[in-house]
This record gives C-alpha cells, structure tokens and sequence, in this order.
C-alpha cells in the first residue's frame, strides 16, 4: 500500500468529529485492510511530442485535446506525457462484496481507495520528478477538456492490454480506482 | 509423438515500424497497406513461422462496426493466404478482446460477448481461415464465450490463450490453473499464455497448466518490456530463444512470439526448439472444481455450504419469489467467511422459473464469492442453462442411476466439462444395502465412461439415511467399498442423519468423521455450525492434509467480537447488529411486530438521522444504524414468515442507476436508509435503459422511482429516462441524485424532488407516501 492511512485519519477525512466507537475504529481498519490487500497498482505511461493549434495534438497518434484549458496547461513544456493508472478491478470486487453485509464498510472502503489512487499517482509523479520537470496532473473532464477524450486517451496508451483499465462508452474508467492524466514536460 | 510446431511472432510491433500509429487500429492500417501486411507475414514464413496470424486482433463488432470488422477479416485473410501460396503454412483468425468488461465490472453481456465472437469467427471461417487463434484476454467470462462461439458455429480448430501478469493472475483475477481448466471444458483444442510477460516469467504459469490439465499447450510471450523512452524491448533474439526451450521442455505444443517479437527472434526459436519432441509428463490425476479466481482440488475434506436451498426456510422462500439477490448473495457470504470450499445452490421452487432464477442466483453469487459451485436441480433444462452460463468448472448436483437420469443428465455434464455428483439410487427405490448401493454406484461410474467422463469428475453419493429409521453403516460400508474399487470421489449430505433427533450437531459431527475415515472426499453441511467445522478442520489435521496445522489454529482461534446494548434503541442508534437483532427478538417476545416498528425502530432511525443532518454525526454512523436496524428487520420479517403474515410495508420505490453509469455505491445507501424506513424497494441496478425502468414502474405500480448518476456524460440517460416515465403515462413522482445532480438540473430535466443524500431522499418517501 502507499499511502500509509491510520482508521483516525481515514474518518477523520470522512468528515468524523467527537469520540471514535471501537466498531467504527474497527471497521475503519477492516477497509484499509481491504484496500492493502485487494489493491493491485499499476500505472503506464509514454511521452510524445505535440502541436498547439485550435486544439492540441498529439504527435503520431490520433488524439486531439480540445479547449483552452488544456492547451493553457501545457503550452510552455517541450513534450507531453500521458499517465494512466489503477488499483485494479479486486478493489471493485470487495467494495461491491462489503455493500452486501456492511454498507459502512463498503462506504469507508470505497473512500480509503479514492484516497490510495491520488496517493499512488502522487508517488508516480514524484518518481518521475527525478528525470523531468512536470506541470500537474490534468485529467480529461477538468476544465473545458470533455470527458468524451477518454476513450481515445485510453486506446492511445493501449491502456486495457497494459494495466487492465477500460474506458465504457458513457466514457467512465473501470476498474472505477482509476486515473487518467495529462502532463507537460520540460 | 509429434514435434513442436512454430507459430509466429508479433504483427501489431511490426505494423509500428511500418507507421501505425499509437492507437490507430491495426486492421483498419492493414486494409490500405496490405501490401505491407503480406510482406511481414512472407517474413515470418521464411523464419520458420508454420502457422501464420492474420491481422484481425480487433476486427470484432465492438471494435468497429460488424460490417468494417467483416471487410478487415476478409481484407487481413487474403493477405496471409497470399503469402502462404504454395507453402503447407496454415492461416488462423486472431480474435482479441472485444475492448468492453463483462458484467459485473462491465456492461458486456454473456450473450452479446457471443454474438459478437460467433460473427468473426464465421467471417474468419469463409474467409478461409485453417484455425482460430484466441489470444491476449485477461476475462475468464468473455473467453469462454469466445471458444463456445467459435467452436460451435464452425469447423474450426480453436486455440486459446490468455494473459497473465506476474503474480500468476490475470487481471481479472484468475489464476492459470483455472484458466486451462475453463478453456479446456469449453472446448479448446490448445490451451496456454500470451503477451505481458518474457519466457521465464512464463514458465511458473506454463507449469501449473501442464499439471492441470492434458490439453496440448501454447505460448506466446513478449520479448521482455519496452524501455518507456526508445521501445526497444529488453529481451534479444538469443537471449528469446533460449528461455523458450524452458518453455518447450515443460511440454509446449506450439510455441511463437508476442510484442516486441520481429522474424529473427522466430527464427531463432526455430533453430533451438523445432526438432524437439512435445512430451508431457504423465499426469496425476486431479479432483478439481474452479470458479473464475479459485481452483479448489479435493487434497483434504471439503466443506460443500448447504445454505443456499429453499427446503424448510420460509424466508429464503420468499427471497426466491422476490428476486432478493442481495438476501442471497449475504446467505453465501457468510459461507464462505464460516471456511466453506464450495456452495450447493438449489433454487427449486415452483412459484418461479427455476430456469431463470438458478442463471440469475448463480452470477448473483459468483458476483461476491469466489467457490465454486455445485449445481442443484434436477430440471435438466435449467441445468444446461445454469452450466451454459457459469464461468468456472462445477459439480452437478446430481445424476442417478436410472436409465432416464443417466441418459438426460451425463451429455449435459459431458458437454460442459463439469463433474457430477453420482446418487446410489433409481427411478424405483433406495437401495436398503451397502452391496446394492454399491452395484448403483458402478452402473453410473461404467455409464459415465461410456460418456467420456473421468472417475476423478464423479463424486459418489452413498445417500445419508435418518439414523432413527435406517443403520448409518449401510452408508458407510458402501462408502469404503466404492472408493477402495474406483478412484472417484465421495461426497455426502451430512444433515440428513439427524433428521428428527435431538442434539443433531452432535450426530452429525460423529457420522462426518466417521465418513471421513472411509474416505469421504467432500461434506455436504452448514458451514455456520462450529461444530460441524470444528469436526471438518480435525478430520484434517488428523489426517495430515492440514501439514502445518495453520487451517486448525486458523479456526480456533477465531475472535467473536460483540459488544451488546441494552435496548434495541441503544442498539440502534450506536449501530450494533447483532445486539439490535438479539433485541428485537426479546420485544417480539411480548409486543406485536408493527409495535416495534413504529414505536421503537422509527423513533431510533428519527434520532440518527436528525444528528446526521446537523453534522453531528457521518455517513458511515448512519450507515451502520441502517445495518442494525436491518438486522432487526431481519428478525422482524422472519416472525411475521413464521406466522405465515404477510411483510409490512410503506409502499413501493423503484431505484436505478441510469443507462451508462456504473457507480451505484450512492444508490445503494439511498436503498438501504429507505428499506429502514419500512419502504419495498425493486432496485433495478446499474446500467438500466429507460424503458427498463418504466416497465419496472408498470409492474409494481411505485408511486415513487429515484434515479442516480454520477457523471455529467451519463445525465442525458437520466433526461431520456424521466421523459419515457412521463410519456408512458406512469403517474409516479421521480427523485434524482448523483455528485453532479444540481436542484437547478433537476428541474430543468422535469424531475419532481432533488435529493442531496440518503436522509434527504428518505424525507421524500415520506411525502410521497404520506
């Protein structure tokens, strides 16, 4: 696991205030547990050039990132990166087996997972700060980047026979732990 | 014995050096550059290549359109033909993934994954292709339909491979071993591994199939990993074919090349493994049953779960005609966590189509568990659906020894690639014994043979009598004799001997040993019964089978944590089940169920949910005071079975996910807090279309229908879905919710309530239904 979550800080972010029960504490470790041993991190990536006209495109590919917002982030870098990463589907599987018996458990689970993919997309970042200068990460969906560009961004990285990641034609990833982004690089 | 045959290496690593692009389709690349496609194959002729790949990876209906896919595997088959002429080279259709996950991740149907294989499979077929290539799949589910597809809708030979990642599992989760199982019993001509891993990161899995099953092996590694900044992959030539004879000597049939791999590494593999013989080792054989992620082999006693059976439980009869998937998919949960290694499912019940519900209960539960099953009817129909759509290898439960049984029952087993459970009796008796019982079990065992089925896929059944009316020895001689004779296995219906007698577990746990000693293989028993695990977990560690003792220290060392509380109230509030279901039962005791509803539960539910709006308290508290005050419904419903009283209910909600969107962890908890407050709630899922729901809305008549997204792409489907409710003529009133729902979007799209969260949502029931 990466990020190292106590069950205090977990409900903390939860929104919990006031004295801790020993079930909810326990239940709060039970889901990190569950996310320690069901995770499966995997993340790929690959670096292109690129051109900055109406929209951004991306060089030997047919990816085009439409908007200003987009081209607004990466203007000033040399080169693109494209990241996608993932927990896996058994986070999937055992948050949806836990909503079966314990809906609390399930509900904490689903949240520790959320917060152990930013934490594994962070530490991928951080790795990759030793050899390249990188802005943010900027996933489609943010600002007037449509949502509709996943689908190619995932085909473009051969995401689904590399790291088991799909994008469904509503554009939604599954495994749903997942993360899409873009970077510029210098 | 034959040599190795030499398949050849990678097309898509190829079509790059020729321009493809990263993302671009392939195949459609190959329709305008076919020129440059033949030239790659003739390069892989020349290398030694003795069945060549055309480039139809992707051509499949999902991918592209079904007539672009049918005009690509034309296009892509012409090519390899061309460049065969005249050589002895044979030409397979690649068939990939088709890009979409199955259920339950996904939203691809068995029968869509099907349809769509079976129309590149004939296209391939009339294209003139010689055999069919399965390759690079990671869902267990959507291979099968792949090999059932191809082998069943042409003449083709079907090889299949999946691919794993280095801890030894797809990404779906299954296991090597349960791959070649599953793609065995579909069918599949050749079975093996391609893709993400080199040749010695293969060899473990290669291994593990070799020991599992006989079917002739296939595999098709990288050449190592690609350096992120040059693509150049990590493994040369050489270095390629030298790991490959590891390959070979674990006994691969047809070896080539996956990404990364170009005709010199082919070449090379050529040189060093063509003239090798294919020799497997002989093979010991194995009782294996498997789900999609677990291969359970009978090594020790195993535990079947009987839970799963209508036979005396009112309230899992009602969850039946309720279509209750949730109460269901609990009742295996809780086997499974109680150490069960696999679970009977019986859902014979003649208020509902038992064809359907058994399809329907079987995902429900391999959606949550991961043992295998063992199928329970004796309606050969719903049977064959039940093996038909089950992704896994299961035991039937069961064939006797009638003609009729016998001849319905065993082509189905047979077909499917499933073991049977073989009842020792017939049409007109049970035989009262050992020798007569043993007689049956021969006549079955000889038929299964005749059938094509292997003494290691029958698991006897001696029949377990009442002790009180029939000597339980009968069972066991019988028992001893058929597995000193034939190496099959023994299971039995362990319950059944206390039938009508005090202290059953007792009874039950002494006749389980005492079977275990004659060679009982599996136990048919309720894992919820410490005592009967207790028996089941020494009878191993007795035996040996349990060599470190860690499943016996395992088991005892179990921790029950429970903390009580003095009122159901209490019990409520502070989100403790077991107490709130203790509780309830000491109020039923003197008070009418209503009572304790409206007086206690209602009230305790009132007090969380106003601390949850003001923040005092969060969603996991309120949650956990809906699982308590569920589990005191639990009781509450099952007194009012027990009186033969009809459920009490509020009235009728209809909740769904819209068509598109998958996340339904909000919808759930808005389902949970609502079935607290006493309302009948028909959830429709994730994914529903929008007639769906107001088919649904018909049906139930629900004054009341909440619907959910979670993504702005998915909106629309909620628009389309109120607008088919209101032209439907349904006079019901819509709720909407989802993180990106706004009250603001909730009018413009005509909805009648907005709901922030589940409190919010219960608030609106209460409206609509006042």
């Amino acid at each position: 696991m990466v990020i190292v979550v106590t069950a205090e800080s977990l409900l903390k972010s939860m929104g919990h205030k006031g004295a801790l029960s020993s079930e909810l504490y326990r239940t709060a470790e039970r889901a990190i547990e569950l996310v320690h041993t069901a995770a499966e991190h995997r993340v790929v990536y690959d670096t292109f050039e690129f051109t900055c006209e109406e929209a951004v495109r991306v060089a030997r590919t047919e990816l085009v990132l439409p908007g200003r917002s987009i081209k607004a982030h990466i203007e000033n870098s040399s080169r693109i990166m494209l990241m996608a990463a993932t927990l896996g589907s058994g986070i999937d599987d055992v948050i949806r087996t836990a909503q079966k018996s314990d809906m609390a458990l399930a509900a904490m689970t689903d949240f520790a997972a959320s917060l152990e993919i930013e934490a594994f997309c962070n530490k991928f970042c951080n790795s990759m700060e030793e050899k390249y200068i990188l802005t943010s990460r900027f996933s489609p969906g943010y600002g007037d980047l449509p949502l509709e560009v996943q689908t190619l961004f995932c085909k473009t990285l051969d995401t689904q026979r590399r790291i088991g990641l799909y994008a469904t034609r509503m554009h939604i990833l599954i495994p749903t732990k997942s993360v899409t982004a873009i970077m510029g690089v210098n | 014995m034959k040599n190795i045959v030499i398949l050849d290496g990678a097309m898509g690593t190829m079509l790059q050096k020729c321009g493809l692009g990263a993302g671009e389709s392939p195949e459609l690349f190959g329709m305008a550059h076919e020129d440059e496609v033949e030239k790659i194959h003739r390069a892989y002729i020349k290398s030694g290549s003795e069945i060549i790949t055309a480039n139809t990876f992707g051509a499949n209906g999902r991918k592209m359109t079904f007539e672009e896919a049918e005009k690509a595997i034309i296009s892509a088959i012409g090519c390899a033909r061309r460049a065969a002429a005249g050589t002895n080279v044979k030409v397979a259709l690649d068939i990939g993934p088709t890009g979409e996950l199955t259920e339950p991740l996904g939203t691809l149907t068995q029968k869509d994954a099907y349809e769509i294989f079976r129309h590149a499979a004939m296209c391939g077929e009339k294209a003139g292709a010689d055999l069919i290539i399965i390759e690079t799949m990671t869902d267990l589910c959507e291979m099968r339909m792949a090999i059932m597809a191809a082998k069943e809708n042409t003449a083709l030979e079907v090889f299949a491979t999946m691919s794993f990642e280095a801890r030894g599992r797809t990404f779906s989760g299954t296991p090597a071993a349960a791959a070649a199982i599953v793609m065995s019993a579909a069918g599949a001509d050749a079975i093996g591994i391609n893709c993400s891993l080199a040749p010695c990161e293969i060899l473990p899995m290669a291994k593990e199939m070799a020991s599992t099953v006989t079917t002739p092996l296939v595999f098709k590694p990288n050449a190592g990993l690609p350096d992120p900044e040059t693509g150049a992959y990590s493994i040369d030539a050489k270095e390629y074919a030298r790991q490959m004879l590891l390959l070979a000597d674990c006994g691969a049939a047809y070896l080539g090349g996956c990404c990364g791999t170009d005709p010199q590494y082919i070449a090379e593999v050529k040189k060093v493994c063509s003239r090798i013989k294919v020799r497997r080792e002989k093979r010991i054989p194995q009782s294996l049953l498997c789900s999609a992620t677990k291969v359970v082999s009978m090594d020790r006693l195993r535990v079947v779960g009987e839970r799963i059976n209508p036979t005396g439980k009112k309230v899992f009869r009602q969850a039946l005609i309720d279509s209750d998937m949730d109460y269901i998919a609990k009742c295996a949960i809780e086997q499974c966590e109680a150490g069960a290694d696999m679970l009977d499912v019986n859902v014979g019940i003649g208020e509902i189509d038992e064809k359907e519900m058994l399809v329907r209960v079987l995902r429900a539960v391999g959606d949550v568990c991961d043992a295998p099953l063992v199928i329970d009817t004796t309606d050969p129909y719903a049977l064959e659906a039940a093996l038909r759509a089950y992704t896994g290898k299961a035991l039937v439960n069961s064939v006797n020894a009638s003609g009729e049984s016998l001849k319905t029952v065993l082509p189905i087993v047979k077909k499917y690639g499933a073991a049977v459970v073989a009842l020792t009796l017939d049409k007109t008796h049970i035989p009262e014994t050992a020798a007569e019982r043993f007689a049956m079990a021969e006549k079955i065992i000889a038929a299964a043979e005749t059938e094509g089925i292997a003494p290691e896929d029958i698991y006897v059944d001696c029949l377990t009598m009442t002790a009180s009316t029939a000597t339980g020895g009968i069972t066991l001689d019988a028992l001893w004799e058929v597995k000193k004779k034939y190496a099959v296995k023994a299971i039995l219906g362990v319950s059944n001997v206390s039938f009508g007698l005090p202290k059953r577990d007792v009874l039950n746990s002494t006749f389980l040993a005492m079977a275990a000693q004659c060679g009982l293989d599996a136990a048919i028993i309720n894992p919820l019964s410490d005592e009967m695990m207790a028996t089941v977990r020494s009878c191993n560690l007795i035996s040996g089978a349990d060599r470190d003792c860690a499943e016996y220290i395992e088991f005892t060392s179990r921790a029950k944590t429970y903390t009580d509380a003095q009122t159901l109230e209490d019990a409520v509030i502070r989100g403790l089940e077991n107490a709130a279901a203790e509780r309830t039962a000491e109020l039923l005791a003197e008070h009418e169920e209503i009572d304790v509803i409206d007086n206690v539960l209602i009230p305790a539910l009132d007090t969380v949910g106003v601390r949850f709006e003001k923040g005092e308290t969060f969603l996991p508290q309120l949650l956990k005071s809906a699982q308590a005050a569920g589990a005191a419904f639990d009781v509450i419903k099952a007194s009012l079975a027990g009186k033969g009283e009809a459920g009490l209910s509020k009235g009728t909600i209809v909740l769904a996910t819209v068509e598109g969107d998958i996340h339904d962890i909000g919808k759930n908890i808005v389902k949970i807090i609502l079935e607290n407050y006493g309302y009948k709630i028909i959830d429709l899922g994730k994914d529903v279309p929008p007639q769906a729901v107001v088919e649904a809305v018909k049906r139930s008549a629900a004054p009341l229908v909440g619907l959910s997204a979670l993504m702005t792409t998915t909106l629309p489907a909620m628009a389309k879905t109120i607008e088919a409710l209101r032209q439907s003529g349904c006079v019901c009133k819509v709720m909407v919710g989802g993180a990106v729902l706004t009250p603001e979007y909730a009018q413009k799209i005509n909805a009648d309530f907005y709901s922030k969260d589940a409190k919010e949502a219960a608030d609106i029931a209460g409206r609509v239904f006042s």
